[in-house]
């Protein structure tokens, strides 16, 4: 078998991708921006079986396989389950164009939540993170309702 | 087949335009409980999911995973067949027969509206020779479309007729996205996209989902009074390279039928079958594929249409849904023609019903011109 | 009860960053008519083909419209499955189930994966478009961050995960297929590697490679007759979680659907011990921490000694339980086909055909596949048919 042995360069292709879309939020994810842009408030939905508050929110609970109920506001403050900084410049799937390194990433428990979500956090020094440790969502001025109105969490001292 | 596989649950969405006013996980779920619903399970129930879906149509990666929490698949086994619906079965009926799995649930789900269907179909293509020259499935569609009507001289009159009986006949389907009273006029004035094939003559892009529950026998009979059986089912792949193939001599529906019919027993699919679901994506293919199957004669598919024996009230009706021509997303065709089948033959096809229907065909494609090809025969 | 089948042939193409000398379809070719030599057959005898990989990484759509041709699939049945990281696994089930099913008597399973013709970052960035697909760091960022939870949990530390980038790396070079084969690796220069996302450093990723394998499975009859010592499938089990990383508490320590997969896989055959009853573990590692986690998913030891494992070299080649002989996850990542290689190199191993990467006398192999924290597949291979 060969590997890379061929001494000429053979042909490469060039093909460029570029597809639209349009993707359907649906009435959850719809009310959870439009919460967000309107009041700042971050809200989950709770499952009327097992109690859960979930996020992000949605219409069905995949454990009891039963619709969700009512929306309940969390956070804005939560704790850190888990942390990384990134320092390898990965693409931000919605721009297509990579992020700035280093940044620090979270699982952020937000209050009264049961989901972990993920998000970017303010510190980005590894020796400054741990597990446990309190943050509260900055928002921007002039939220357009998308996740990106959540800047990133910054670290709380309680 | 023996033991065969049952179908004990089916449902559908309406095929729209534009599903956007609620989330593609809300329509899954609404069709995922109404199988369960009539097979009379629940989720506990399900022992495997198969899922139908395609990365690029769904604009993510591993798109399968954002149905986790509607199909019911939590720490069940989910599997995925990356293409037309109706593959999907037989992955879901292959679980069954291999002792894995007594109850499974196969759904696809598709939102054309999303992207632009042709453009994303031009991804299908090898990326050397024939990407590069910006085929897509309806280019080589038109290709194919000349080729059968240059070889059996078929006119473009003949061709509107199945979007006249199509359109018509998906008057009685409540899930249908077009359906009306067409004349064959109207569909050759309708604008050329792809010479011979006319806005009309092509399917709509669609949303909608399909869902099936699948069943061993013994659990078949034990959970449904009149479960539908599979009683036989193949499936061919043909080649990519569109000059690699007879386009017309469709050996792989060839095939593929040939080896359904073998195993449900059937010689002459004509007088055996009640009905038949094909999936055709441009008018042109109903009746090529009508003669594959063996329905008739090669280049006879515009005749027996003509004659009536396709039609409601025919020998042989084809597509009283409407077929594709009545609603269209990508993957969830085929389900959505096994789903009409098994209607069929539980006498549940309302005004679609073709009276008497004891064995019904569905038939999927995949890939372009139908490169890959399944064909199910359902009965009671 | 599904009919017997076991594994008569595999075959693999060399691996490697980027096979400029063939196209994707032209690799899938390469590893097909590989196993069909192994297994001494001709195309001819193939009734099924079954595909296995990625779409987006290619930026493809149906792939198995173009690549079923160098599979062999002209004119067979044939279909793709795709489920993320475990596409290669769940396909070589599902050519299991094509088997046992008694619909077909030789099927082959191919996956693939080019992914110097894409850009698999940009593929695995298109997550949730609402939700994580701005902050996506895609596989290495959830990891690392199930990594801080694990290492806080459990009190792995990273000396323990250097060294099992030090066992895969040096275990790949018995595999003249293996992609990274480093004979010199040592700790230190795994701890000196540029940290990619805190604390996942790049020599305790997995790489991405262009590769294809195939296997081929058979039915009883068939089988017994072509093959010396057949690898016959005696478990395979899937299980299915969360999409969403921070939806299950703890996740790598926990692992419940890998967990569950194996319970249910070991019911199956009847393995209480599964440290000293398999010979040998072939197991999707996608980076090193994960590794040691599995070990406490599959009940290798109990929860929290994964680490003393590979401290105590029980999983290295002269191990009571050599994991990865061929190198694994880390040294080899052709994604579509990393699945299908466990599942080949676990058969290759009963076959007694591993060359310098053979254990001595295996009669049980276990086998894994992991896909995004969403899918676990487990498989039990066997010398006898059970």
């Amino acid at each position: 078998m060969k590997r890379n042995s061929q001494q000429e360069e053979l042909l490469r292709v060039p093909v460029h991708m570029k597809l639209h879309y349009r993707f359907p939020a649906g009435a959850h994810y719809d009310k959870f921006f439009e919460e967000m842009k309107e009041t700042g408030k971050i809200m989950g939905v709770k499952c009327p079986e097992c109690e859960r508050v979930l996020l992000p929110p949605r219409p069905v609970c995949g454990e009891c396989f039963v619709r969700t109920g009512e929306w309940v506001q969390v956070g804005p403050k939560g704790t850190v389950v888990a942390y990384t900084s990134i320092y390898f410049p990965f693409v931000d799937g919605t721009t297509g164009k990579p992020r700035p390194i280093p940044y620090g990433a979270g699982l952020i428990q937000l209050d009264g939540a049961y989901s972990a979500i993920n998000h970017i956090l303010e510190e980005g020094d590894p020796e400054k993170l741990h597990i446990g440790m309190r943050v509260e969502a900055v928002l921007t001025e002039e939220r357009e309702g998308n996740i990106g109105d959540i800047l990133y969490f910054k670290t709380i001292e309680e | 087949m023996n033991p065969h596989v049952a179908v004990i649950g089916v449902s559908q969405t309406r095929f729209e335009a534009d599903k956007g006013y609620e989330a593609i996980i809300e329509t899954v779920f609404k069709v995922v409980r109404e199988a369960m619903r009539d097979a009379g399970i629940n989720r506990d129930d399900l022992d495997s999911i198969v899922t139908s879906s395609v990365d690029l149509w769904d604009g993510r990666t591993a798109s399968n995973q954002m149905l986790t929490d509607v199909v019911g698949s939590i720490m069940k086994p989910e599997s995925r067949v990356a293409g037309d619906g109706l593959g999907a079965v037989f992955q879901g009926m292959m679980a069954i027969l291999a002792g894995a799995s007594e109850i499974t649930l196969v759904v696809s789900q598709c939102r054309g509206s999303m992207g632009d269907h042709y453009e994303i179909s031009n991804w299908v293509f090898d990326p050397i020779y024939q990407q590069t020259l910006g085929l897509d499935y309806l280019s080589a569609g038109a290709l194919q479309a000349n080729h059968y009507m240059k070889q059996f001289g078929i006119s473009q009159k003949e061709c509107a007729r199945v979007v006249v009986k199509n359109l018509r006949d998906a008057q009685n389907n409540p899930y249908a996205q077009v359906a009306r009273e067409a004349t064959v006029a109207e569909v050759m004035d309708s604008p050329m996209w792809a010479y011979p094939i006319k806005e009309m003559d092509a399917a709509p892009i669609s949303d909608g989902a399909c869902a099936i529950i699948l069943a061993s026998q013994e659990e078949g009979k034990a959970l449904s009074k009149n479960p539908v059986w599979i009683l036989g089912a193949g499936s061919c792949l043909d080649s990519h390279y569109l000059g690699d193939r007879d386009l017309t001599g469709g050996d792989a529906l060839i095939r593929a039928s040939e080896k359904a019919y073998a195993m449900a027993g059937i010689r002459d699919p004509l007088k055996e079958l009640d009905v038949a679901e094909v999936s055709a994506a441009f008018s042109y293919q109903e009746l090529l594929w009508t003669e594959l199957m063996g329905f008739c004669g090669r280049g006879e598919g515009a005749k027996i249409l003509q004659e009536g024996v396709t039609s409601m009230g025919g020998v042989l009706p084809v597509n009283p849904s409407g077929g594709m021509i009545a609603g269209n997303p990508v993957t969830v065709a085929g389900l959505t023609r096994l789903v009409e089948a098994v209607l069929q033959v539980r006498g549940e096809g309302e005004a679609r019903q073709v009276r008497g229907a004891r064995r019904a065909l569905a038939h999927g494609t995949t890939g372009c011109c139908g490169q890959g090809q399944y064909v199910m025969i359902v009965g009671n | 009860m599904g009919k017997r089948a076991a594994i008569i042939g595999t075959g693999q193409t060399n691996h490697c960053s980027t096979r400029e000398d063939v196209n994707e379809m032209e690799l899938v070719y390469e590893a097909a008519t590989a196993a069909l030599k192994d297994a001494e057959m001709t195309i001819k005898d193939i009734d099924a083909v079954v595909l296995a990989n990625m779409e987006l990484f290619e930026g493809r759509a149906l792939h198995d419209m173009w690549c079923g041709e160098g599979a062999g699939a002209l004119l067979k049945h044939s279909f793709k499955i795709s489920t993320g990281g475990t596409s290669g696994t769940s396909g070589a089930i599902s050519g299991y189930y094509h088997v046992a099913s008694g619909l077909f008597d030789r099927v082959m399973v191919v996956g693939f994966e080019k992914h110097s013709d894409g850009n698999t970052s940009a593929g695995m960035a298109l997550t949730d478009p609402f939700w994580d697909r701005h902050i996506a760091a895609a596989a290495i960022g959830n990891f690392a961050l199930s990594v801080s939870e694990y290492m806080a949990d459990r009190g792995v530390t990273e000396e323990q995960s250097a060294k099992v980038a030090v066992k895969a790396r040096r275990n790949a070079c018995n595999n003249p297929h293996a992609h990274l084969q480093m004979p010199d690796l040592t700790v230190e220069e795994v701890l000196e590697s540029p940290i990619l996302a805190y604390p996942v450093r790049r020599l305790e990723m997995c790489p991405q490679s262009d590769g294809a394998c195939a296997i081929i499975f058979a039915s009883e009859e068939i089988a017994k007759k072509s093959c010396a010592r057949p690898a016959w499938v005696r478990a395979a089990v899937t299980r299915h979680d969360h999409i969403y990383l921070g939806e299950v508490k703890n996740r790598l320590t926990t692992m419940r659907s890998l967990r569950e997969a194996a319970k249910v896989a070991y019911e199956i055959v009847g393995i209480r011990e599964p440290l000293k009853e398999f010979d040998v573990a072939e197991i999707y590692d996608p980076l090193t921490y994960a590794e040691i986690a599995w070990y406490e998913a599959l009940g290798f030891c109990k929860d929290g000694e994964g680490g003393k494992l590979i401290d105590n070299g029980v999983t290295h080649m002269d191990g009571e339980l050599p994991v990865n002989p061929s190198g694994g996850v880390i040294s080899t990542n052709p994604v579509g086909a990393s699945g299908t290689i466990r599942v080949a190199e676990g058969a290759l191993q009963i076959h007694g055909m591993g060359g310098k990467r053979q254990i001595p006398d295996v009669n049980l192999a276990l086998v894994t596949g992991y896909g995004v924290y969403c899918w676990s597949d487990v498989l039990v291979l066997s010398s006898k048919p059970g």
